[in-house]
C-alpha cells in the first residue's frame, strides 16, 4: 500500500520540486559536499581556516624522520628517540609556514597559470611512457595512490605557487659592496695572540692534601673504588673443527668421492685456445660505404699476411685497430668458449694451431685470426686431486657430525646441569678451563669472548647455583656451554690500596685550583694595567679566527677573538678543564683585505646564502603574524606518537 | 487506518506548500544566483590573476632575453607597473628591475624602482625589503646619510635584524666602528636562535669586540674537581678539552 502511494507521489509535482532542491547542491558542489569530513577533530592545526590534517602531518613527520635517519646514518638513534616533541613542533611550524605562504600567495593574486601546472606534471618521469607523458599512465598511478587528479593537480599548483613566492623574494636579492666589504674585513680579521699558561704541574708543590682529606674522600666515594666482579669457568666449545679430529677417511671413501666429482666435471678444465688477430674496425651500424672500405682494407692486409705468414705479429702491430692487442702483436691470450663474440669464437675453434683464417666479420669489424695454441681439455688425476678431496670429505663429515652432536650436546648440558662431563664425553671433547673473566671480556679464551656468553656466565644460576649455562650459539658453528668454578663479586678495595691514588688526584685538583686562582689574579692585574710577573707569555702568533685552531688552544680562540680591538693590548682568561688556566693577550688587530678577488668571491657566496635565507625568513615571520593559527594540541600529540610508534602508519 | 493518516499528512504538506511555495522558490533562486555570482567573480579574479601572471612570465622572459640588459628590463617593469599597478607582480617586476640596475651600477634608476615598491606595493614585507636593499645600493654610491635614513623608518620588528645588519655594514663603511658594533649587537638582540643571519652577524660583532667580559669554562672545571678517577677498573673522567690544550 505504502509503496504504491509512494510511486504515485514520486510522479507528482511535489516530488519533482523536492528532487530539484536536492539536486542543486550536487550539481554545484559535487557529491563530495555531502561526505567531506568537516570536523576539526582530525586536524592538528588550523591556519586561516585551512586544516592541516593528521594524515598530512604524519606524512611530513615521517619524511623528516627519514631525512634525519639518512643524515645520521649508522649513528641514528632509535626512531622513537628522534621523534621528540621539539621535532614534532618544528615539523608543524614548518607546515604552518608553508600553509600561510600558500594562502598569501593566493591572496595577493600570485596565480599559477594552468600551463605551468601542466608543464610540471608532464615533466614527472613516473608518468612517462617511452619518454613522453602518458595520460593513461598518469591516471593509473594516481588511482593506485588513491589520489583524484583534481586533488593532485591542486597539490602541484600549491607547490608551484609556494615556489614562485619564494623565488620572487630570493631571486631579486642584491649584494651590496658594503656588505661584502664588512665580511672580508671582519670575517678575515687577523689578530696577534700570545698565551700565558698556568698549569697545575707548576703548582703541585704548593698543593697540600692532608691524610684526613684523603680518608674523607675515600669514605664518601667508596663506590668508585671497587674491584671488578669476575668469574672463572670450565667450558666445552663444540665446533666442526674440534669434531673433525675423529673423522676417518679411507682410501675407498676418497675413490668414491673422486668418481662422483669427475662425473660432475669438477676436475675438468675445458679446452682453451690462444689466438692473435688483426682488426679493421667497422661498426655494424656504420654506413655501407664505410663498411665496404674497411672490408677492402682488410682484404689488402690479408693478402699481405698470406705473402708473409711469419710476419703476423708485425703486421698486427702495424694495421690492427684493436688498441688492446695491437701492441702485443695481436695476441689475445688464452680464452675458452663463450668469451669472444660468436663469429670470432666459431673461427678460432675451427682453426688448427698455426693456421690463419680468412676475413671474419663481427660486430666490431673485420678480423684476420691466427690460432697460436690449443690447450686441450684436461681432467685432474686421482693423485692430483686427492689432497683437496681428503680435506673436503673431512669437512663435510665434520659438519654433519656437528649437526648431529649439537642436539645431544645441548640436551645433556641442560639435563645434567650439575656437570659438563656427560655432555663432553658424549661428543668426545675435553672440558677446558678458562682464566679470570670480567664483564668486559674473556681475554685469551676466544670461544667465550662474546657478549651473549659473558652475560650468561654472570647469571645468578651460574655464579650462585653453580649450574651449567645453556649451550649457547656464540657464532655460527660454535656452541659453547660453561659452568663457574670460581666467582668473586665486586668488593670495595681497601683504603691502603687506593689512598696513594686518591692523594695524587686530590693534589692535582688542588693544584688546578691554585693555578686558576693565580691566573685570575694575573688577569685582573693585567687588565688594570699593572705588571703581572706570574704571567709568562709565549711566542706571539698572528692568525685569523678560521685558522686559529692550528696555532692556539681551542678554548682561548673565541674569547681572544671577541676582545675589543679598540683597547690593545687586551687580555682574556680561560679556565681549561683539568689543565689549569690560560691568559690570551691580543697585541695587534688587522682587518682583512677587501681587494682580494678570491676572498671577495667567498664572502659573496656566504652573503648570498645568508641574505636569501634571512630576507625570506623575515618575510615568512612577518606573514605569520597576519595569519590566525590554532594548534590542536591533543590531536598533535596523538598524531605524533602514532607517527613515531608506527612508521608504516 | 494507515491510509487515513497518510492522507492527512499529504494534505497538510500540500497546504504548507500552497502557503510557502513563493518563499521557498525565491530562496532557492536567490541561492543559485548568489552562488553563480560568487563563482563568476572568483573566476574573473582568477582570470585577472592569470593574465597578470602571464604578463609577468613574459616580463621574466624578456628580462632574460635582454641578456640582463638593465635598461630594457627597467622599461618592461615600468610597463607592468603602469598596466597592473595593484597586482603583486608589479612590485616583483620592480624588484627584479632594481636588481638588474643596481648590479649594473645604475644607482639612480634602481632607486626609482625601489622607491616605487616603497610607495606602491600592497605588501608591507616588500616595502621593508625594498628599504633594506635600497639602503645597500645607496651606500655603495657613498650616499650614506640617505641610506641610513631609509633604515630609520618603515621597518617593523620582523625586519629589525636585517635592517640592523645593513646599518652596521654602512656604519662600518663610514669608519664608525663603535656605532657599527652597536648596530650589529642590536641586530643580534632582535634575532632568534635559528635566524640565518646570525652566524655572519656574530662574526662581525665579535671582530669589533662583541663583549669585553669573557666567560670561563667554569662548569666543566667544577665537575672535574668533584670527581677524580675512581679506583679499580672505573674509567677516568673524560679529559674534556684539556687534551687539545696540551698540544
Amino acid at each position: 500500500m505504502i509503496l504504491e502511494r509512494f510511486r504515485e507521489m514520486s510522479q507528482g509535482w511535489l516530488a519533482k520540486s523536492l528532487l530539484v532542491l536536492i539536486t542543486i547542491p550536487f550539481a554545484l558542489f559535487g557529491v563530495d559536499y555531502y561526505f567531506r569530513s568537516g570536523g576539526a577533530s582530525d586536524s592538528v592545526a588550523n591556519v586561516d581556516g585551512v586544516a592541516i590534517t593528521q594524515a598530512r602531518f604524519n606524512e611530513s613527520l615521517r619524511g623528516r624522520l627519514d631525512e634525519l635517519r639518512n643524515m645520521l646514518g649508522q649513528n641514528a638513534p632509535d626512531i622513537a628517540q628522534m621523534n621528540t616533541p621539539q621535532l614534532r613542533n618544528a615539523v608543524l611550524q614548518h607546515m604552518v609556514d608553508q600553509t600561510v605562504l600558500q594562502s598569501r600567495a593566493l591572496g595577493i593574486g600570485l596565480a599559477v597559470p594552468d600551463r605551468l601546472v601542466a608543464d610540471r606534471i608532464n615533466a614527472i618521469d613516473a608518468f612517462k611512457d617511452k619518454g613522453v607523458f602518458s595520460q593513461a599512465r598518469y591516471e593509473q598511478i594516481l588511482k593506485a595512490q588513491g589520489l583524484a587528479p583534481a586533488r593532485f593537480e591542486q597539490d602541484v599548483r600549491d607547490e608551484l605557487s609556494l615556489q614562485a613566492y619564494q623565488e620572487s623574494i630570493t631571486g631579486s636579492a642584491v649584494m651590496p659592496r658594503v656588505a661584502v666589504d664588512a665580511i672580508t674585513r671582519l670575517g678575515n680579521q687577523s689578530r696577534e695572540v700570545s698565551i700565558a699558561n698556568f698549569t697545575p704541574d707548576a703548582f703541585l708543590d704548593k698543593a697540600k692534601v692532608d691524610d684526613k682529606a684523603v680518608r674523607a674522600w675515600y669514605d664518601t666515594h667508596v663506590d668508585q673504588y671497587r674491584t671488578e666482579e669476575r668469574v672463572q669457568v670450565e667450558y666445552v666449545a663444540l665446533t666442526p673443527e674440534a669434531l673433525s679430529r675423529d673423522v676417518q677417511v679411507s682410501d675407498a671413501d676418497l675413490h668414491k668421492a673422486y668418481d662422483e666429482q669427475v662425473a660432475q666435471k669438477r676436475f675438468n678444465s675445458p679446452e682453451q685456445r690462444r689466438a692473435s688477430h688483426i682488426l679493421i674496425t667497422a661498426k655494424a651500424s656504420a654506413p655501407a660505404a664505410e663498411r665496404a672500405a674497411a672490408k677492402a682494407r682488410a682484404e689488402q692486409v690479408l693478402a699481405e699476411v698470406k705473402a708473409h705468414p711469419d710476419q703476423f705479429a708485425k703486421l698486427a702491430e702495424k694495421y690492427s685497430q684493436d688498441p688492446g692487442s695491437a701492441k702485443q702483436g695481436g695476441d689475445l691470450g688464452l680464452f675458452g668458449r663463450g668469451a669472444m663474440v660468436k663469429p670470432f669464437e666459431d673461427a678460432a675453434f675451427s682453426l688448427k694451431a698455426g693456421e690463419t683464417s680468412g676475413i671474419v666479420t663481427s660486430d666490431f669489424g673485420y678480423h684476420i685470426i691466427r690460432l697460436t695454441e690449443i690447450k686441450a681439455e684436461h681432467t685432474k688425476s686421482f693423485e692430483e686431486a686427492s689432497a683437496d678431496l681428503a680435506r673436503d670429505v673431512r669437512t663435510q663429515r665434520a659438519a654433519k657430525k656437528f649437526a648431529e652432536a649439537a642436539e645431544t650436546f645441548s640436551n645433556l648440558v641442560f639435563e645434567q646441569s650439575g656437570s659438563l662431563k656427560p655432555a663432553a664425553d658424549a661428543v668426545k671433547l675435553d672440558v677446558q678451563k678458562s682464566g679470570w673473566i670480567t664483564r668486559k671480556g674473556a681475554g685469551a679464551d676466544a670461544a667465550l669472548n662474546n657478549q651473549k656468553v659473558i652475560t650468561a656466565l654472570f647469571a645468578p644460576e651460574v655464579v650462585k647455583d653453580k649450574r651449567n649455562t645453556a649451550a649457547i650459539e656464540a657464532a655460527p658453528n660454535l656452541l659453547v656451554a660453561a659452568r663457574a668454578v670460581a666467582y668473586e663479586p665486586a668488593t670495595p678495595r681497601p683504603f691502603a690500596e687506593v689512598s696513594a691514588q686518591i692523594q695524587t688526584q686530590l693534589q692535582r685538583t688542588e693544584a688546578t685550583r691554585l693555578a686558576t686562582e693565580a691566573g685570575e689574579a694575573a688577569l685582573a692585574a693585567l687588565k688594570a694595567g699593572q705588571p703581572a710577573p706570574a704571567a709568562v707569555f709565549g711566542e706571539a702568533k698572528t692568525t685569523t679566527r678560521a685558522t686559529a685552531a692550528a696555532s692556539l688552544p681551542p678554548a682561548v680562540v673565541e674569547p681572544a677573538f671577541k676582545l675589543d680591538p679598540a683597547k690593545l693590548p687586551g687580555y682574556a682568561g680561560v679556565a681549561l678543564s683539568n689543565s689549569g688556566y690560560a691568559i690570551a693577550r691580543v697585541s695587534k688587530v688587522e682587518d682583512g683585505r677587501t681587494d682580494d678577488a678570491t676572498v671577495r668571491a667567498q664572502a659573496e657566496q656566504a652573503l648570498k646564502r645568508s641574505l636569501e635565507q634571512g630576507e625570506f625568513g623575515s618575510v615568512v615571520a612577518s606573514l605569520r603574524k597576519t595569519a590566525s593559527v590554532t594548534v590542536h594540541k591533543a590531536a598533535l600529540d596523538a598524531a605524533g606518537s602514532r607517527g613515531g610508534a608506527d612508521p608504516e602508519q | 487506518m494507515y491510509d487515513l493518516e497518510e492522507q492527512e499528512q499529504i494534505e497538510a504538506l500540500k497546504a504548507w506548500w500552497q502557503e510557502n511555495r513563493k518563499f521557498v522558490l525565491t530562496v532557492a533562486v536567490a541561492g543559485v544566483v548568489a552562488y553563480g555570482g560568487i563563482t563568476g567573480w572568483k573566476a574573473w579574479k582568477a582570470s585577472q590573476a592569470e593574465q597578470a601572471a602571464n604578463q609577468f612570465a613574459s616580463f621574466q622572459k624578456a628580462a632574460a632575453a635582454a641578456g640582463g640588459d638593465p635598461v630594457k628590463t627597467d622599461g618592461a617593469a615600468r610597463a607592468i607597473e603602469a598596466a597592473v599597478p595593484n597586482s603583486a607582480y608589479a612590485a616583483r617586476a620592480a624588484l627584479l628591475a632594481a636588481q638588474a640596475l643596481a648590479n649594473a651600477g645604475k644607482t639612480a634608476e634602481a632607486q626609482v624602482q625601489y622607491q616605487w615598491v616603497i610607495d606602491h606595493a600592497a605588501e608591507t614585507q616588500l616595502q621593508a625589503l625594498a628599504r633594506v636593499r635600497l639602503a645597500g645600493v645607496l651606500a655603495d654610491a657613498q650616499k650614506y646619510d640617505q641610506a641610513l635614513a631609509l633604515l630609520a623608518t618603515g621597518i617593523d620588528a620582523d625586519f629589525a635584524t636585517l635592517a640592523g645588519d645593513r646599518r652596521g655594514d654602512i656604519l662600518l663603511a663610514q669608519g664608525k666602528t663603535l656605532e657599527a658594533r652597536a648596530a650589529y649587537r642590536s641586530a643580534l638582540d632582535a634575532a632568534d636562535a635559528s635566524n640565518p643571519l646570525r652566524t655572519l652577524l656574530q662574526a662581525k660583532a665579535d671582530a669589533l669586540g662583541a663583549d669585553a667580559v669573557v666567560k670561563t669554562a667554569s662548569k666543566d672545571d667544577g665537575k672535574a674537581a668533584a670527581t677524580p678517577p675512581g679506583g679499580g677498573g672505573a674509567a677516568a673522567p673524560a679529559a674534556g678539552d684539556d687534551k687539545a690544550v696540551a698540544k
